[in-house]
């Protein structure tokens, strides 16, 4: 299997305190890594190292083999190559849905306006927000706001999509529409790492589940593994408390 | 005390060619500054927004330091002192070096007067931003640049419109200092018309309604600039 990304040692403190410690894991192509735990275990701040939003205090990070912390590493295009979806969308306030989804591929892509526009479109057709191509983002719900940012993110054709929490910040009933979208692109084989409090998500659609707490992977393995069979007491714990909750 | 309307219209008509030159310099230097001053203050303002990083290297963070330095002096000294005293102080000074006339020298002063004020006002506007913008241009792979060009400036210039707006409105009237560098302004026009009938207080009142006549102009256009801007993406949507 081609291994795209490879995270080794990382560490990473705010301040004093020791937000990750010592995580190592690999994304394969074509895998979707679900990264599941409770709130502050770390999740979003590994996203958020591995596209270099926040620097790592210790580790590497090799994107096919080469360090991305390298000195003359290029890391904005390896941030073209890898691509993220916020909890907050994001969305560029000053652009339209269009404009959005045009700007990276032209000024990174260095793609000509029409070829843009044709791969904007081809996108935003795909998460059905066309229709909505001439509009603001403030005239958008969350919802569709989260599908613009997924068809802004994939106009980049992307080797991997990172998904910070993208259906934290959404009503309950826009929830469903954004992960349909995700589903249909982890069937179409786009490598994917999503952050996600989304349990029926994280089961039905990932080939590998990551549990963080407190800084560490205290368990990873299949869905089956980690839901059905979860070895760790820490894990039973947050699945327990978690099928609580929705109970 | 007695306002002799008549009169003073008497007098604008009989120096209408001295006040409306003296109209077209006050305009120039309104504009003229408002415009250097609004871009000196887009560089400067740019490196007081910048943030200094702990991971950032150390001649990165020298440089960093440094530009701040430099930045926060000029706009502690050109906001700290009257335009007046600057005027005087740096046409004379600068005068052998430049061989500059009053009406160049005037301009470069208003100019780097406004970008003190416009430096401040803009790297709020870059604070009220939110960090989530130029997140998420870096992580289409956007350089630091162009993340600021094409997403973070359009927005704070967006937010601050009002204020940088309102330094044209304080420029058509702080351009009246510089009369004492002999700029040949509303201002100094209406002195050399005073001096020479001594209708004072006729010539002043001509002035300050020509004055209020400017702004209030400037006033509506700037409402309607910043109409058009919050109105921008929604008249696209009529036209598709």
């Amino acid at each position: 299997m081609d291994t795209i990304i490879q995270v080794q040692h990382l560490k990473k403190t705010f301040k004093q305190l020791e937000v990750l410690h010592d995580i190592n894991f690999d994304i394969h192509k074509g895998e979707v890594a679900t990264i599941i735990g409770s709130s502050g275990s770390g999740k979003s701040t590994l996203l958020r190292c591995i596209n270099l939003l926040e620097r790592l205090d210790d580790g590497h990070i090799l994107y096919h083999g080469q360090d991305i912390l390298e000195r003359h590493f290029d890391v904005n295009q390896y941030r073209s190559k890898v691509g993220m979806v916020f909890q907050g969308f994001n969305l560029f306030n000053n652009l339209t849905v269009l404009e959005n989804c045009m700007i990276g591929q032209i000024k990174v892509l260095k793609r000509n306006k029409e070829e843009a526009k044709q791969i904007a479109f081809k996108y935003l057709e795909k998460v059905g927000m066309s229709a909505f191509a001439n509009k603001s983002s403030a005239q958008l719900s969350g919802g569709q706001k989260q599908r613009v940012a997924i068809a802004r993110a994939l106009c980049m054709n992307p080797e991997v999509l990172l998904f910070d929490e993208p259906t934290s910040a959404l009503d309950p009933e826009m929830v469903g529409d954004v992960l349909n979208i995700m589903k249909e692109l982890a069937n179409e084989g786009l490598t994917m790492i999503v952050v996600t409090h989304e349990m029926e998500f994280a089961k039905d659609v990932s080939s590998r589940v990551i549990f963080m707490d407190q800084g560490v992977i205290a368990e990873e393995g299949t869905p089956e593994q980690i839901f059905e069979h979860p070895q760790e007491a820490r894990t039973q714990t947050f699945l327990k408390r978690y099928l609580k909750t929705k109970e | 005390m007695s306002i002799d309307f008549a009169k003073a219209w008497e007098i604008f008509v009989e120096n209408i060619s001295l006040f409306s030159y003296g109209i077209q310099i006050t305009l120039l230097y309104a504009v003229v500054g408002t415009v250097c001053g609004f871009l000196i203050g887009l560089v400067v303002g740019g490196i007081r927004a910048i943030e200094i990083n702990d991971y950032d290297s150390s001649v990165s963070r020298l440089f960093k330091r440094l530009g701040k330095w430099i930045t926060s002096f000029y706009i502690w000294v050109f906001r700290g002192t009257p335009m007046m005293v600057q005027a005087m102080f740096l046409y004379y000074l600068l005068k052998p070096a430049f061989n500059w006339t009053p009406l160049v020298a005037g301009l470069f002063i208003i100019s780097i007067n406004t970008g003190a004020y416009m430096a401040e006002i803009i790297r709020a506007g870059i604070q009220s931003v939110d960090a989530g913008q130029s997140e998420a241009a870096k992580s289409l792979g956007m350089t630091t640049s162009q993340t600021l060009i094409s997403v973070i400036f359009p927005q704070a210039i967006k937010n601050t419109f009002p204020s940088i707006g309102n330094q044209l409105i304080v420029n058509i009237k702080d351009s009246s200092m510089l009369n004492v560098i002999s700029v040949t302004e509303l201002y100094f026009q209406t002195t050399s018309v005073a001096g020479s009938n001594m209708k004072y207080i006729e010539c002043f009142l001509v002035a300050a309604i020509i004055y209020l006549f400017l702004t209030t102009i400037s006033t509506f256009i700037l409402n309607y600039i910043e109409k058009r801007l919050n109105s921008e993406k929604q008249s696209k949507d009529f036209c598709s």
